[in-house]
């Protein structure tokens, strides 16, 4: 922010060009950080405010007190860290074998599989949990009866509502990731680093483990903290499958204490607090790590990297590989849109189980209709107000010189250390205790500044990845030509970016179509999305009509997934 | 009976709708090094990497130290690490995550060699290729020479049956290749162990190799010791691609059974005598008359009565330090020499050059050969 102060001797045409960008910096700038820095730091004041929202603020240590010594706030820590840990333990081996068979082998119909995977990325955690539901449900779930009908079996053998449950749900997007992470690391390997291993004697496996699993260690630990990190944000799952057995983490008791009366703003936020701390330390560690080491292993040149062999176990391989993706993807949205036309969630042997009720009553819902508008209008919101500053921030970061770069940069991107339910939380504090936010309660505009937040690095960084691949020359000539930077910016850039432009919005659009847990805290009745409609349905029971709810944003994020995924394609998004 | 340790036989490799290896056949006797010289993508690479095992040939077959590792016909395919060789990649393939020492010593692990024996294989080897002080070095940390070293090191220390060389040299800069393609020659020698080299350059081929085997558009053009093939090349396509060559196109005039006469283009009456008997062709057909500069002579006195000289204008002269590089014009076309300091001429002046009979070499003008039609 060097030239923001105005020299009163500068001459007029001076003001004109140079000064508008400077100042049009300072406040981005400022708008960003304090979007992005306010909730977070009030949600740490808030901490130690006793006093209720609105009333005359008490200060004290009690909230943390009670963090700390509450039996049930301290098994939920313990629940977070155990079930992440698990998750991603498990999600971890898997993953890496299957990144590996999906890049290094001759798997059949590897591309698909893969493809599979990364529309599990996308999936919505509501949807695939109520499709688990009926298939994994204690009394009800498919399998259970059918397991059942075997004479030597007793009883249902699994339930869903459970610890297990919980992780065994997680896989589906947990899976996603570690893929869409790994496999084109494990492509861009050398592949004479695997050859030179072969040739001097060792097996395939033996070469796997001696040299590429080593090899692709920096890759590997980076997933593994991305996945731990990530896992603090599971809500809508816990929510649905652990309540019901008392089985709280984090997220779902900060719900708990803040969702009935009298609310506990003082626990939440502490308990907020604690795992904000937790996840910047775990990120600034992640951060300094991946800066300082990484292997060499990309040299450009390949000789076509050529497959590995599977041999005789190729088929057997691809049975199971293609058993986990449709697990992860075909089979819960199948058993949920079956769910849809059930006059009883799950309740298969009733007289005349099937029936179009369930559309028709959610389709003439006028809920349904106002939480479709409420979905358009925040998406819209969100993918707008997204294009327009990510790319600006990216733009200034990665183009324009100032001082406050970098602090730009981080705080841009400080937001993905943020849980949405964490988000959300600090976003309600700062409504209740600013007071002259408080018209903002309840309104679908307080969706957008969340969502707004919460998309922002990502956003952010696609962007910038493009810009860094466009290449100053561009915008150099045309500054030698005479456009200012905002005309240049304007005309020659956004043009450009156009594309990339679509995809952040696409993506922000998608948020808003998917995203329960930042958005949970603040959206009324008035202002909930679909997936908020959703996740009340299903909370409250009504699982028929939280089924087809749930389906339909299931599909507009595939669809939305879709038309990102090909036009990022084609202006080479996701190939870095 | 010298023993043969790899014997290639009729191999096929198709990739999509290009034959990128076309019925190649060859042997290598024990302690020979031979060498599959060609441009890029002519097959050579992919022959190597066929008899490694990494590609699998549409047919053929391959023998390594009297084992069948490949028939297509028997069905059989022996995995890489199951073929007994050692090989050297270009891009050295040294495992970043180890160092040297723990590098050099994999393949012994694998094979469960002991502690001592590892140990003390290793320190041999890494002794031999002069980098007995690096053992505890990170891989990493090593210069692209000294990898270099690491990656023959580890392609040795098990002794493996044949040691497959793909391009070893050429990542390397200039002065560092010169010197590694000594010590290669030195290994080679004190070791005496057998090599299939592949590479594009042809002074490493010509130095390093026994016999030498030029590839092009996937099939053996010739194959014999690197002079023999550099000295009497069986077709255009070796003459061409081992060392510089100036090229004439002319017609027969005259047929003997002992040398023939033909005319250059564009230089009427200017007849050259050719002793070259390998390729006799019919009076009044269009040959190309080939030669290489090393056995031209510039002659100051250009009279005629001397056999075999052509008259040239010096069109320019460029002093390359030291020798002079002379760019000669002979009637509509014009040719480039290198001439020692003594030799060199000025600009304008008309010279005669002289091309022994001896030299001389009459391929077909055939559209077979698409350098053969250009004007150069």
């Amino acid at each position: 922010m060097a030239n923001v102060t105005v020299a009163e001797a500068t001459p007029q045409r001076r003001i004109l060009t140079v000064e508008p960008s400077s100042l049009a910096i300072g406040l981005l700038f400022i708008v960003v950080a304090f979007l992005v820095l306010t909730p977070l730091l009030l949600l740490l004041v808030g901490s130690f405010q006793l006093a209720r929202p609105g009333a005359d603020p008490v200060y004290g240590l009690a909230g943390w007190k009670r963090a700390f010594s509450d039996p049930s706030i301290l098994e939920a820590l313990w629940n977070t860290v155990s079930l992440a840990v698990v998750r991603q333990a498990i999600a971890l081996v898997i993953g890496v074998i299957l990144a590996w068979l999906i890049a290094r082998t001759d798997l059949p119909w590897r591309k698909g599989l893969e493809f599979m995977f990364w529309i599990s990325f996308f999936l919505p955690s509501l949807p695939v949990a109520l499709g688990w539901i009926l298939l994994l449900d204690g009394k009800f779930g498919l399998l259970n009866q059918w397991l059942q009908a075997l004479p030597f079996v007793s009883g249902p053998i699994f339930n869903i509502y459970s610890y297990w449950g919980i992780v065994w749900v997680h896989m589906t997007t947990s899976l996603g990731v570690k893929v869409l992470l790994l496999a084109p690391a494990f492509r861009n390997l050398d592949a004479s680093l695997e050859e030179s291993a072969r040739s001097c004697g060792a097996t395939p496996v033996m070469t796997l483990i001696r040299i590429v699993v080593p090899l692709m260690m920096p890759a590997i630990l980076v997933a593994t903290v991305l996945g731990l990190i990530r896992s603090m944000e599971a809500f809508e799952i816990e929510l649905l499958l652990g309540v019901p057995i008392g089985l709280f983490v984090y997220s779902t008791k900060i719900r708990d204490l803040v969702a009935y009366e009298p609310p506990d703003y003082a626990s939440a936020t502490a308990l907020g607090s604690i795992f904000l701390l937790l996840l910047l330390v775990m990120v600034a560690l992640q951060r300094s790590y991946l800066g300082q080491r990484h292997y060499r292993t990309v040299t450009g040149r390949g000789f076509g990297t050529n497959p590995t062999s599977l041999g005789r176990w190729r088929w057997p391989i691809f049975a199971m590989v293609a058993l986990t993706a449709f697990s992860v993807t075909v089979v819960p949205l199948a058993m949920l849109l079956m769910g849809t036309f059930m006059r009883a969630f799950g309740y298969f042997n009733i007289p005349s189980p099937w029936t179009m009720e369930n559309w028709q009553r959610v389709l003439a819902d006028p809920s349904l209709i106002r939480s479709l508008w409420n979905t358009i209008f925040v998406g819209l919101g969100t993918a707008v107000t997204g294009a327009v500053f990510y790319s600006l921030i990216a733009y200034v970061v990665v183009r324009r010189h100032f001082k406050g770069k970098a602090v730009l940069d981080f705080i841009s991107w400080l937001p993905w250390a943020v849980p949405g339910i964490l988000m959300g939380l600090a976003l309600l504090w700062t409504v209740f205790e600013t007071r002259i936010l408080l018209f903002l309660y309840g309104s679908v505009h307080l969706l957008i500044i969340a969502l707004f937040i919460k998309s922002m690095p990502f956003g952010v960084q696609i962007s910038k990845s493009v810009l860094v691949q466009l290449g100053p020359e561009l915008e150099e000539a045309a500054r030698i030509s005479g456009g200012s930077w905002l005309q240049t910016y304007r005309r020659v850039l956004v043009p450009l970016l156009t594309p990339t432009l679509i995809v952040v919005g696409l993506l922000g659009f998608m948020s808003a179509a998917r995203d329960i847990s930042t958005v949970v805290l603040l959206g009324s009745s008035q202002s909930r999305t679909m997936a908020l409609l959703a996740l009340d349905y299903a909370f409250g029971g009504q699982f028929e009509r939280g089924s087809v709810v749930a389906f339909m944003t299931s599909l507009v994020v595939i669809v939305i997934a879709l038309i990102s995924h090909f036009i990022g394609g084609r202006v080479g998004i996701g190939q870095r | 009976m010298s023993q043969t340790f790899l014997e290639v036989r009729n191999l096929v490799k198709i990739f999509g709708r290009l034959t990128a290896v076309d019925n190649v056949s060859f042997k290598v006797e024990q302690g020979e090094v031979v060498t599959l010289l060609g441009p890029s993508g002519c097959g050579k690479t992919t022959t190597l990497r066929m008899v490694a095992g990494f590609e699998k040939p549409n047919a053929g077959e391959v023998e390594i130290a009297g084992r069948v590792v490949v028939s297509t016909n028997r069905r059989i395919h022996v995995p890489p690490e199951r073929r007994d060789i050692g090989m050297v990649f270009q891009s050295y393939a040294i495992w970043p995550h180890m160092t040297v020492f723990e590098n050099v010593a994999f393949p012994l692990n694998v094979r469960r060699a002991n502690r001592r024996e590892i140990k003390e294989r290793v320190e041999k080897t890494l002794d031999l290729v002069g980098l007995a002080n690096f053992s505890d070095r990170p891989a990493i940390l090593l210069s692209g020479g000294q990898q270099q070293r690491v990656s023959l090191a580890r392609a040795l220390v098990y002794s493996p049956s044949i040691l497959l060389l793909d391009e070893p040299l050429s990542n390397l800069d200039a002065k560092l290749r010169e010197q590694m393609r000594i010590e290669l020659k030195r290994l080679q020698l004190q070791l005496g162990f057998t090599v299939l080299f592949v590479t594009h350059d042809q002074i490493e081929a010509m130095s390093l190799s026994t016999r030498l085997a030029v590839m092009n558009q996937g099939h053996i053009e010739q194959l014999g010791p690197p002079q023999e093939v550099y000295e009497r090349p069986q077709t255009p396509f070796v003459e061409d691609f081992l060392g510089r060559i100036l090229r004439f196109r002319g017609t027969v005039t005259e047929r003997q059974p002992s040398y023939q006469v033909v005319e250059f283009d564009g230089l009427k009456n200017v007849q050259v005598r050719i002793s070259d008997s390998a390729e006799q062709a019919d009076v009044g057909k269009q040959v190309l008359v080939a030669i290489r500069p090393e056995h031209v002579r510039v002659e100051r006195d250009r009279g005629p009565g001397h056999g075999n000289i052509i008259p040239c204008d010096v069109e320019n002269v460029l002093h390359l330090g030291r020798e002079y590089e002379l760019v000669l014009r002979a009637g509509d076309r014009l040719c480039t020499i290198t001439v020692p300091r003594e030799s060199a001429s000025k600009i304008g002046q008309a010279i005669g050059l002289y091309l022994p009979a001896e030299y001389l070499r009459v391929w077909p003008a055939s559209p077979e050969y698409p350098w053969s039609q250009e004007k150069a």
